[in-house]
């Protein structure tokens, strides 16, 4: 994949480079500006808003009206290269869509037959409908369990002004050593409140036997849809936040945290505003809801593709390759890596398709949280 | 309305299009995207880029014949 960056409209209904994108909404203003240019060059005897002339005028009509059919030809032209690109970045989703159900939903249906040989749950339904939710679910203790956590606010204040840009949110997100969860409640001067909660990745690469909730435990638990202890603790941090229904709440997550986001936003539990995920697993985890979601995912970051094949949804996916040393899957994955993607992203041609986050207004405490299971 | 005011009108929609022609000479069709089609729609939006900017001149030679609105030079 070269430079740039790659964009997957909603529902896979096209994919293109972002410089295409432009090129094609370019080509849309473009006709319509020369139609509009066109428009204006009739003697102005016979525009009505102009009024009749009481001199007569030295340019030559014939010449004018010549240029006239002329614009009108290449307001054509535009409006036919604008659905060639189109057409092709419908294409390119065509063969996108092909390729997940011919490779990503087979290897999901094999990892889940394999995952039900040696797990301990056999999910409802055929095989040939298994994929990677119901593999998550087979390795899983017992299917849901009510995850019994504790979330601790971190003493000490830090007063922020709202993030705009999506560079700007990735670098609010938690890192490892961090307390995994950050929640900025901002309230209007109407009182209105807007919250912010940016969650970070896997703190353990354990089972779920420590006290720590950001595990490996709550990854498969998260995939397989079930409840997981690093959802709950921010779901806990939010109440202990004081964020009500009153909110409306931008969730902000990178990988681990990333699917945690899209639970949330999805849950219907909150007004959720806005969602963007960085390097998340989040393919069986489809946006539905009617709110500005952002997928930003590196083409050689491997975490992206553990949430099994991609199951198309409302979300804007935004790919590039991070720009890593080839193999550096540690740096592919990393949020520097990301924030550096993600400050691509709003410099892009093609920013306007991608929705934008809504802006707190006025000033916030940041409040930091740290879980542990009980 | 007056003959100078006609021709500035009209020199302002030259204008126009000469600003919409380098906009578009902005924008690239490159990237991954490789093949036939690809190779035809960059040829047209070259090929609509320099029509463009021909149009834009032919019609500001309308309006600046007499001189009230000169953008030759910009257009040089």
């Amino acid at each position: 994949m070269s430079e740039g960056l790659w964009i997957t409209g909603p529902d896979t209904y096209w994919v293109a480079q972002d410089h295409v994108v432009a090129l094609a909404d370019y080509l849309d203003r473009l006709r319509v500006e020369i139609e509009t240019v066109a428009g204006g060059l009739y003697p102005p005897s016979t525009q009505p808003t102009v009024g009749t002339l009481d001199f007569v005028p030295s340019v030559s009509w014939a010449e004018v009206a010549a240029i006239r059919m002329e614009l009108n030809d290449l307001a054509g032209q535009a409006s036919r290269i604008n659905h060639a690109l189109w057409r092709y970045a419908e294409q390119t989703a065509s063969e996108e869509r092909a390729r997940v159900a011919t490779f990503e939903l087979a290897g999901d249906r094999l990892l889940a037959v394999m995952a039900v040989s040696f797990g301990r749950h056999t999910p409802a339904g055929p095989v040939s409908s298994w994929g990677f939710t119901q593999a998550a679910q087979s390795v899983m203790s017992g299917g849901d369990t009510v995850d019994a956590v504790q979330v601790s606010l971190i003493p000490g204040s830090l007063s922020v002004v709202p993030s705009v840009s999506l560079a700007e949110r990735i670098a609010r997100i938690p890192r490892a050593g961090d307390p995994p969860i950050r929640i900025e409640r901002y309230l209007s001067d109407t009182g209105d409140p807007h919250t912010e909660v940016f969650i970070g990745g896997t703190r353990y690469r354990g089972d779920g036997s420590s006290s720590e909730p950001f595990d490996m435990a709550s990854n498969v638990a998260l995939v397989a849809g079930a409840s997981a202890a690093s959802l709950v603790a921010v779901h806990r941090a939010m109440a202990s936040a004081g964020v009500t229904s009153r909110d409306r709440v931008t969730f902000v997550g990178h990988s681990q945290g990333g699917l945690i986001a899209t639970r949330l936003a999805e849950s219907g539990t909150y007004r959720t505003a806005g969602l963007l995920t960085v390097g998340a697993p989040v393919g069986v985890a489809p946006v539905a809801g009617d709110y500005p979601a952002i997928h930003l995912a590196h083409s050689d970051d491997l975490v992206p593709g553990l949430g099994g094949h991609t199951v198309a949804g409302k979300a804007i996916r935004i790919e590039r390759t991070s720009g890593s040393s080839p193999g550096d899957f540690i740096g592919a994955h990393s949020l520097a890596a990301y924030e550096h993607s993600a400050a691509m992203a709003d410099v892009s041609p093609a920013a306007h398709r991608f929705g934008r986050l809504p802006t707190a207004t006025g000033s916030a405490t940041a409040q930091y949280f740290v879980a542990s299971r009980d | 309305m007056d003959d100078s005011t006609l021709r500035s009108r009209l020199a302002g929609h030259a204008t126009t299009l000469l600003q919409l022609s380098q906009a578009l000479a902005a924008h690239s069709v490159g990237g991954r995207w490789e093949g036939p089609a690809r190779r035809a729609c960059e040829t047209q939006v070259v090929d609509l880029e320099q029509k463009l900017f021909a149009t834009a001149r032919k019609l500001n030679g309308v309006a600046s014949d007499a001189g009230v609105h000169n953008l030759r030079a910009t257009f040089r």
